[in-house]
C-alpha cells in the first residue's frame, strides 16, 4: 500500500533534515495528518516561509541575519580593529554569551576540507580578504576548530596574510576551565603544555 | 597480570563458554577445528580489540546470532577488574568494570597481550603493510600519543591524497593548501616516526639476546627500521611535490615504512630457511613480552598458537624456559605428547571437542 502523493510528498521533503531517516519522516508525516489541526499547519508553513523570506546571509561578515547588515556588523560601539574568524554562525553565539569581546566577526561557513570537494574558494576567505583591505582591522583572531581541517583553516589563512602588516593570532587550546589535571587525557594535557605561558 | 576467568558467548562456533585459568600456563588440546584457535583470538581481542587474524570483527560472530561476547575475569596489580568486549554487526563495545567506554583507546592497553602463531611467519615473509600492522599494534599498546599521532596521520594523509587527486585533474593547482597540509602530515609524521625508531631499538636489543638463546647460537639477529624517509622531511617532501601530483597520490611518509631483518649480514626473508624464520620471529615476540614489561612493570598474557610442536625440542625447551614465571601462557596443540611437560611448572590442561571445553588435569596419565 502506498500513501497518497501528498503524505510521500512531505516524507521525502522531511528527509533532507540531518539524523531523519525513512522512519522518523514517516512519523512526523503521519502526525501532522492524524494529529496536527488546520491552525497548527498554518503555523508552521508560517514559520519556514519567515525563514525563507526574512533570514540571510549578511553580505558583511556572514552571520545569519534578517537585517542587513547584521546587528554586530552595524553596532557602531564595538571595536572594529579586531575580528574573529569562526566556522559556523552558531560559534558567533557561543563567543557573544562570554560578554569579553567586543570586536567583529568573519563566518567561513565551513572549513577546508579536500576530502569532502571543499577548497579555500567554497568557504568564505575571499569575503574576508576584502573585509581586511577596506576595514581598520589591527588584529585577526582565529577561531576555526581545533580540528585538522580547522587546523588547515586557520593556517592558510595565516599564509595569506604573512606579508600584511596585521597581527594575527590563533585561539588558545589545553585543559577547560575548572578541569581537574586528573580528568584531562594525555593529549590534552601535552597540548596544554606545549601552550605553556609565562606567569 | 593475568586471566582469572572467561566467558564467551555466540563466539565463532561457541554458544558459551565458561572456564577459570591457571595464573601460569594453559594447555589447550584438541583436534584441528574443533575452537583452540578461537580462544585465544579471544583473548586477542580482548586485550587489542582486534583479531589477531586478517578479518573482520563480525567474523567472530556465531552464525545466526546477532552479537558475540567475551566476559572476563582478570587481574591487574593483584586488583580484579572486569573487561568486557561486545561485537555487534554494527560495531563494537569495551567495557571496564561493567562501564562502558567513549573510546576505544582509552581501553587498548589495559590488558597486554602477545601471540605467536603460525601466521606470524608473514611478519618476515610478508608485504611491508603486515610489518606496519605490526608496528602499529604494539606501539599503540603502550603509547596513546601514538595512537592519536597515528589516526591523525591518516586523516591529514587521506585530505592531502585527495588534494592531489583534484590536482592531477584540474589545472588550476593550489600549491599553498598542498603545502599546508604537508606540514600538517610532518607534524604527526614525526611522532610517529619517533615512536617506531624508538620502539625498534628497544626491541632490537632482547631480540638479539633471546635469538642467540633460543638456538644456542653466536649469530646476531639484526632488526632494522627502515623509515621512508631518514631526515629533512619537509625537503623530501618539496622534492616530490610534482611526482605526488602527477600520480595523485603522497609517495613519501609512515604509510611507506619498513622493518628489515638480518641474520649476522643475510638478509632472512630472501635467505633464511623456514625454520631460521620462526626462531626468528619468535625472538621477536619474545622480545616484546620483555619490552612491555619495561613499560608497564608487568609482564604481557602471552597466546602460543600451535606453535610448540614446530620447534624442534632443543629450541622448545629453551622457550619453555625463558616464559617460565615471567607471563601467563596459553599454548594450544593437537596432541599432549608433542608438549614437554616436564618444563612446564603449575599448569592447567584443558581439552575442547567441537565448541566444548574441559578442564582435564589428569590427562597426562592418561596418555
Amino acid at each position: 500500500m502506498r500513501y497518497p502523493d501528498a503524505i510521500d510528498k512531505l516524507i521525502e521533503a522531511l528527509r533532507k533534515y540531518p539524523g531523519v531517516g525513512r522512519k522518523t519522516a514517516e512519523r512526523f508525516a503521519l502526525y501532522t495528518v492524524n494529529r496536527l489541526n488546520d491552525e497548527a499547519i498554518d503555523e508552521i508553513v508560517d514559520a519556514y516561509l519567515r525563514i525563507k523570506e526574512d533570514i540571510f546571509k549578511c553580505p558583511i561578515c556572514g552571520n545569519i541575519t534578517d537585517t542587513d547588515p547584521c546587528y554586530i556588523c552595524k553596532d557602531q560601539s564595538r571595536d572594529k580593529s579586531t575580528i574573529i574568524v569562526i566556522e559556523e554562525a552558531k560559534d558567533l553565539i557561543v563567543m557573544e554569551k562570554t560578554n569579553k569581546y567586543h570586536g567583529l566577526y568573519h563566518v567561513l561557513n565551513g572549513a577546508i576540507s579536500p576530502s569532502d570537494g571543499i577548497g579555500p574558494e567554497d568557504i568564505n576567505i575571499k569575503g574576508l580578504l576584502v573585509r581586511l583591505k577596506d576595514e581598520t582591522i589591527k588584529e585577526v583572531i582565529l577561531a576555526t576548530n581545533l580540528s585538522n581541517e580547522g587546523e588547515t583553516t586557520a593556517q592558510y589563512i595565516s599564509r595569506l596574510l604573512q606579508d600584511s602588516t596585521i597581527l594575527v593570532t590563533r585561539i588558545a587550546h589545553g585543559i577547560p576551565a575548572g578541569g581537574n589535571i586528573e580528568y584531562a587525557d594525555e593529549i590534552t594535557i601535552s597540548k596544554a603544555l606545549e601552550g605553556r605561558r609565562k606567569l | 597480570m593475568y586471566i582469572k576467568s572467561l566467558k564467551l558467548t555466540n563466539f565463532r562456533n561457541y554458544d558459551k563458554l565458561s572456564t577459570n585459568f591457571s595464573r601460569k600456563t594453559n594447555i589447550i588440546i584438541g583436534k584441528n577445528a574443533q575452537g583452540k584457535t578461537s580462544v585465544l583470538e579471544s583473548l586477542h581481542i580482548l586485550g587489542l580489540t582486534k583479531s589477531h587474524k586478517l578479518n573482520k570483527d563480525r567474523d567472530v560472530i556465531k552464525i545466526g546470532t546477532e552479537y558475540a561476547k567475551i566476559n572476563s575475569l582478570i587481574n591487574l596489580n593483584d586488583k580484579d577488574i572486569e573487561l568486557d568486549i561486545i561485537i555487534s554487526k554494527i560495531g563494537k563495545k569495551a567495557k571496564y568494570n561493567q562501564i562502558e567506554l567513549e573510546k576505544l583507546s582509552e581501553y587498548i592497553g589495559i590488558l597486554n597481550v602477545v601471540i605467536f602463531s603460525p601466521e606470524d611467519l608473514d611478519l618476515i615473509k610478508g608485504n611491508p603493510q603486515i610489518r606496519r600492522k605490526f608496528l602499529d599494534l604494539e606501539i599503540g599498546q603502550i603509547s596513546k600519543q601514538y595512537l592519536y599521532s597515528l589516526l591523525n596521520y591518516k586523516k591529514v594523509l587521506k585530505q592531502r591524497n585527495d588534494l592531489l587527486k583534484a590536482m592531477q585533474m584540474n589545472k588550476e593547482k593550489d600549491m599553498m593548501l598542498l603545502d599546508i597540509l604537508t606540514d600538517q602530515l610532518i607534524g604527526y609524521l614525526e611522532e610517529v616516526v619517533r615512536q617506531r625508531r624508538q620502539f625498534i631499538s628497544r626491541i632490537a636489543k632482547y631480540t638479539n639476546k633471546i635469538y642467540k638463546y633460543l638456538s644456542n647460537s653466536q649469530s646476531n639477529l639484526v632488526v632494522k627500521y627502515v623509515p621512508s624517509i631518514k631526515s629533512n622531511y619537509k625537503k623530501e617532501f618539496v622534492n616530490k611535490y610534482k611526482y605526488d601530483i602527477i600520480t595523485g597520490t603522497t609517495n613519501l611518509g609512515a604509510h611507506r615504512d619498513d622493518i628489515e631483518f638480518f641474520i649476522d649480514d643475510y638478509f632472512i626473508k630472501t635467505h633464511a630457511s623456514q625454520g631460521e624464520m620462526r626462531s626468528s620471529v619468535l625472538s621477536v615476540k619474545l622480545a616484546l613480552i620483555d619490552f612491555i614489561f619495561e613499560y608497564k612493570k608487568d609482564y604481557p598474557i602471552l597466546l602460543l598458537d600451535d606453535v610448540l610442536s614446530e620447534l624442534d625440542e632443543e629450541r622448545q625447551n629453551n622457550l619453555l624456559d625463558y616464559i617460565q614465571n615471567k607471563t601467563q601462557n596459553f599454548i594450544t596443540s593437537t596432541e599432549i605428547n608433542e608438549i614437554n611437560l616436564k618444563k612446564i611448572s603449575n599448569y592447567k590442561i584443558f581439552t575442547i571437542k567441537k565448541g566444548h571445553i574441559e578442564e582435564s588435569g589428569d590427562i597426562e596419565f592418561k596418555i
